[in-house]
């Protein structure tokens, strides 16, 4: 259950806009500090 | 002395400023620093050092002088060298014994070497001695005062945006603003300093001109619509993605720009020789700044100390106040310098290839009074033989540079030496981070001028305005820095650090201990870590180790550079208490019934109402009473409220909680249980399916938001066919509770309140009052009763209108806590205080609330496993014996057994109505069964037995809840 790969890379993240309620995905480096892609999670099906 | 008016000086000579320093009369003008003020009046020694409290004056005057350091009533630290004197102000210097003029602690001076380096590190082996030590350190090392009883101060904080944020208003800053402002860009420049222009408005060597071209390039760039000019804001430090705290005197402006040019220019380094720290002896541009911001001639006979083109042009500015030079000492032996020849015919005396050894105090004044000179090696050694002594009252030094690249470092840039400079340079800069001027190794005004533009452009491209510039600037001509400014001598005293009295054998010694890592010596030494950290001592420390260790000032590297880069004072960090609280609609109203408010998540919840000549207890049990006997009315309006419709609604509340949902019948609510993945219990509430197609679902208080923003995250995920509402905020709700509350609602409703047409546990939509309402009958308080759900705006209406159908029926307002001994009573559990971050359904006995053999919820992975192991705990009821009294026990007391704790409790009162205490405990299996002693050890460690009991502890049928008559 709390197995995560904690590794610095390109990391697929959860992140809530709380105002609106509104979830969507960041696709972020860790090792470089940068967010490469973010998008609404229906767009992962 | 005062010199006559200078052009640009910074005083307003109408204006006198008068102020006492150390009890004495001192006066100066509106405009001056302290500092300045006392100089002009003749004072040299204005502070004591932090060790071995020697005389000090004035050294950098940059402002990150440590050497004049004073107090103000409550207020310490106050930095000489850039704070102006307030009218009537009485200032003290800091960490004095009987004051400046004669501290007695100047003493240890002498007892310097048995005060070796790392000092503290070595104390700590004798334990019984260090307390000694630490008491005896604590006393005569330190800086200002603190008075704990100072009244708080609050400052605000702002936030700002541009488009390209300049760093130091010099020159090159000047010019890269000007750069960028004229390609569109919005821009801001700062600058620490109270007014800008930078050097050149001090190093002028005896011109005016370049003075008037930065007065000229600031004019201009402050007539422009999109540019700001921040006078007094220091740029604290660097964060991610462009973000700049600015820091002035009233507060912290948060900056976030798109692209920042660092041109924060470079401080000056003293060179190293004995007695170097005498009042009297000081930077070059420390001269100067007197000179040219304040009109104070720095001294009478000055010998200036020199290494680079910097010292020829100070030299210059002190003819032009009309200060005598006795000498120019040179170190370098040979050099191609364009000013000699000026200075030759001005009659200056040359030295070169040689350097000041020592530096001789006045016996009188502890001032300066004259400098051994002497020879110069090829290698950079100064040799002690044929020393000349030359007499003087001052001795400028100018014999390098350190770049101000605290905030290069901070934005990641990478950093190489450069030995033609003799400097740090940026060597590789992050994408939109730009540097210009002396930070970046360009020196000569012109130079850095078209070097600041390149920066602009470039910054100004980088936010999306015109082109960046192709161009790069060439390197100096001369090298601005010398490479060995440092002279050792056999009795020491020749500092490398002014702040923490570090001489140059104690970092020879540190070294030679094994602290030959710059980072090490810098902990074991305390090198660098005083006020001004390490800004006029880094340097110097860094060229020592290197040669210690044979190493190039390349490999020896640099410390980390953190924020902030100067101190910034505690009020402008200090964040105020930002607790939102939120009220339910129906706030007044309990505000009129004498409500006596709590805490409940967020919200503010009546714990009681007060009744004149009461006790809180007696309160209590009388709201209980009155639910118990007649009928009582309690605001739940802070509970989490959710719709969630749509052909998979059912589906998904059979995901997210426990029990079985898809089969309910349209009408009826069902108790719910949450687990996160780990199967502890996160939250509960009550379901009521209103159409096949829409659930209305309450959560617990302190869960509303967390729930919901959980909840939307799984359908996020899952993309089930519904939608989820918030109604929290939108809802306003009641439970009207008590034997007599169908009494109370039926004249107000149309619904049937049979307890046949409206069972236990049934949903129905209807109207209260005429207002529209979701009702469901509830037995959390073990009375018949309705919740009562409305719009918030109806919420008080509603509320009036039960208060007064209930009149006859002896109505009235419980609170949080009649309500918790109410359902304690009935044996009912509360999240989070009879469960914990560990707690799992199993472990408070909902296991009938669990549908282990559903497909899936979340969490049941989980608690299949945990049901497979042997329990730890289990929440048991219990009452003490009728006949307890005196002290009872608390919430969280120890269940003992054997000696070893046992388990807890959680939940206990004193029942009215059961006429004993009551409560809810973890315990051990092996004590959970029913009838089972155990005890619990009370708050004084006196001991007491309880027994598990039965729950519902009142009524445990649950009579009063059906029909009975």
């Amino acid at each position: 259950v709390f197995n995560r790969n904690g590794a610095p890379g390109v990391k697929r993240e959860w992140w809530c806009h709380t105002p609106s309620n509104t979830w969507f995905i960041a696709e972020r480096d860790t090792e470089r500090d940068l967010v490469l892609r973010t998008f609404l999670p229906r767009e992962l099906r | 002395m005062r010199l006559p008016p200078v052009p640009g000086e910074w005083i307003d000579r109408s204006r006198p400023v008068q102020f006492t320093f150390e009890g004495r009369a001192a006066h100066g003008f509106a405009g001056d620093t302290i500092s300045s003020a006392l100089w002009a009046q003749g004072l040299r020694t204005l502070g004591r050092s932090f060790k071995y409290h020697r005389p000090r004056g004035l050294l950098s005057f940059a402002n990150h002088d440590a050497n004049v350091v004073v107090q103000q009533g409550d207020r310490p630290n106050i930095r000489a060298d850039v704070t102006e004197p307030e009218p009537s102000g009485r200032l003290a210097a800091v960490n004095t014994f009987g004051g400046l003029q004669r501290d007695r602690a100047s003493v240890l001076g002498r007892l310097s070497a048995l005060l070796p380096v790392g000092f503290y590190y070595k104390a700590f082996y004798t334990r019984r001695l260090f307390p000694m030590w630490e008491r005896m350190f604590r006393r005569l090392t330190g800086l200002g005062r603190v008075d704990f009883a100072a009244p708080r101060l609050r400052t605000p904080k702002r936030y700002a945006f541009c488009d390209v944020l300049v760093i130091g208003a010099g020159p090159s800053g000047l010019a890269a603003a000007a750069a960028a402002a004229e390609a569109g860009a919005r821009v801001v420049v700062v600058d620490e300093n109270a007014r800008p222009g930078g050097s050149a408005c001090y190093q002028r060597a005896g011109d005016d001109r370049q003075r008037q071209a930065a007065q000229e390039l600031a004019e201009r760039l402050e007539a422009r619509p999109n540019a700001k000019l921040l006078a007094g804001t220091c740029a604290a430090g660097y964060y991610a993605d462009f973000w700049v705290p600015l820091v002035d005197a009233d507060k912290l402006t948060k900056m976030r720009a798109r692209a920042v040019v660092i041109a924060s220019g470079a401080f000056e380094q003293p060179a190293v020789f004995r007695n170097n720290d005498l009042p009297g002896v000081m930077l070059a541009s420390a001269a100067q700044r007197l000179i040219y911001r304040y009109a104070v001639q720095p001294m009478r006979r000055a010998v200036v100390l020199t290494a680079n083109a910097d010292g020829y042009r100070a030299a210059l500015d002190l003819l032009a106040a009309g200060v005598q030079i006795a000498a120019v000492v040179d170190l370098r032996p040979d050099f191609d310098e364009p000013l000699l020849a000026t200075l030759r015919e001005r009659g200056v005396d040359l030295l070169r290839g040689a350097c000041v050894v020592e530096a001789m105090a006045d016996r009188v004044s502890g001032a300066l009074a004259g400098v051994q000179v002497g020879p110069v090696d090829a290698g950079g050694r100064a040799g002690t033989a044929s020393l000349r002594r030359i007499e003087c009252d001052g001795l400028v030094m100018s014999v390098g540079w350190a770049p101000a690249a605290n905030l290069l470092y901070q934005a990641g840039a990478t950093m190489r030496y450069e030995d033609a400079l003799g400097q740090f340079v940026p060597d590789r800069l992050p994408e939109g981070v730009f540097a210009c001027g002396r930070v970046n190794g360009v020196f000569g005004f012109e130079r850095k001028v078209a070097d600041g533009r390149r920066a602009g452009q470039a910054a100004a491209a980088h936010a999306g305005f015109g082109h960046a510039p192709s161009a790069s600037i060439e390197r100096e001509p001369l090298c601005p820095s010398h490479a060995w400014p440092i002279v050792p001598h056999r009795l020491g005293k020749n500092f490398v650090d002014f702040d923490e009295d570090l001489q140059l054998q104690d970092l020879e010694n540190a070294a030679r201990e094994g602290f030959d890592n710059i980072e090490l010596l810098k902990r074991y030494s305390t090198l660098g870590m005083g006020p001004s950290q390490g800004k006029h001592s880094n340097m110097n420390g860094l060229r020592v180790l290197a040669r210690l260790t044979g190493q190039s000032p390349q490999q020896v590297g640099t410390t980390t550079a953190r924020a902030f880069f100067h101190p910034v004072p505690m009020a402008h960090l200090a964040g105020r208490g930002f607790v939102p609280e939120r009220h339910t609609p129906l706030h007044a109203h309990h505000e009129r019934l004498g409500a006596q408010w709590m805490p409940a998540g967020v919200w503010m919840r009546p714990e009681y109402y007060r009744i004149e000549g009461r006790s809180r207890q007696q309160c209590i049990e009388h709201e209980a009473r009155r639910v118990r006997n007649a009928v009582g009315l309690i605001d739940v309006g802070t509970l989490g409220k959710l719709d969630v419709r749509g052909p998979q609604a059912a589906e998904f509340l059979e995901r997210v909680y426990t029990g079985r949902y898809s089969r309910m019948k349209v009408g009826t609510t069902r108790y719910a249980v949450m687990c996160d993945e780990a199967g502890v219990l996160v939250d509960e509430g009550v379901v009521a399916r209103l159409a096949d197609d829409h659930f209305y679902f309450t959560t617990t208080t302190s869960g509303a938001a967390g729930v919901y923003r959980e909840l939307s995250r799984l359908n996020a995920i899952w993309q089930l066919d519904c939608g989820l509402v918030n109604l929290t905020g939108a809802h306003c709700a009641v439970n009207l509770a008590g034997p007599r509350s169908r009494d109370v609602l039926g004249p107000l409703t149309d619904l049937d309140l049979a307890g046949t047409a409206f069972p236990y546990l049934a949903v129905r939509l209807g109207r209260v009052a005429g207002i529209g309402a979701r009702l469901m009958r509830v037995g959390f308080v073990g009375e018949w009763g309705f919740e009562i759900h409305v719009a918030a705006e109806y919420g008080p209406a509603l509320w009036e209108a039960l208060m007064r159908a209930g009149q006859d029926a002896g109505i009235g307002p419980f609170g949080v806590e009649a309500q918790r001994l109410l359902r304690l009573e009935k044996g009912h559990l509360i999240l989070g205080q009879d469960s914990d971050g560990l707690t799992t359904p199993l472990d408070v006995g909902l296991n009938w609330a669990v549908a282990m053999d559903k497909p899936f919820f979340v969490g049941q992975r989980s608690l299949k496993a945990i049901a497979a192991q042997p329990r730890r705990q289990q929440l048991v009821p219990f009452t003490l014996a009728p006949e307890h009294a005196g002290e009872a026990p608390k919430e969280c007391n120890l269940v003992i057994e054997g000696g070893q704790i046992a388990g807890r409790v959680t939940s206990i009162y004193y029942s009215p109505h059961l006429q004993r205490h009551i409560g809810l405990a973890f315990v051990r299996p092996d004590l959970s069964e029913k009838g089972r002693s155990f005890s619990i050890r009370l708050s004084s460690g006196a001991v007491v037995a309880a027994q598990v009991s039965a729950a519902p502890f009142y009524d445990p049928k649950d009579e009063r809840q059906k029909e009975a008559r």
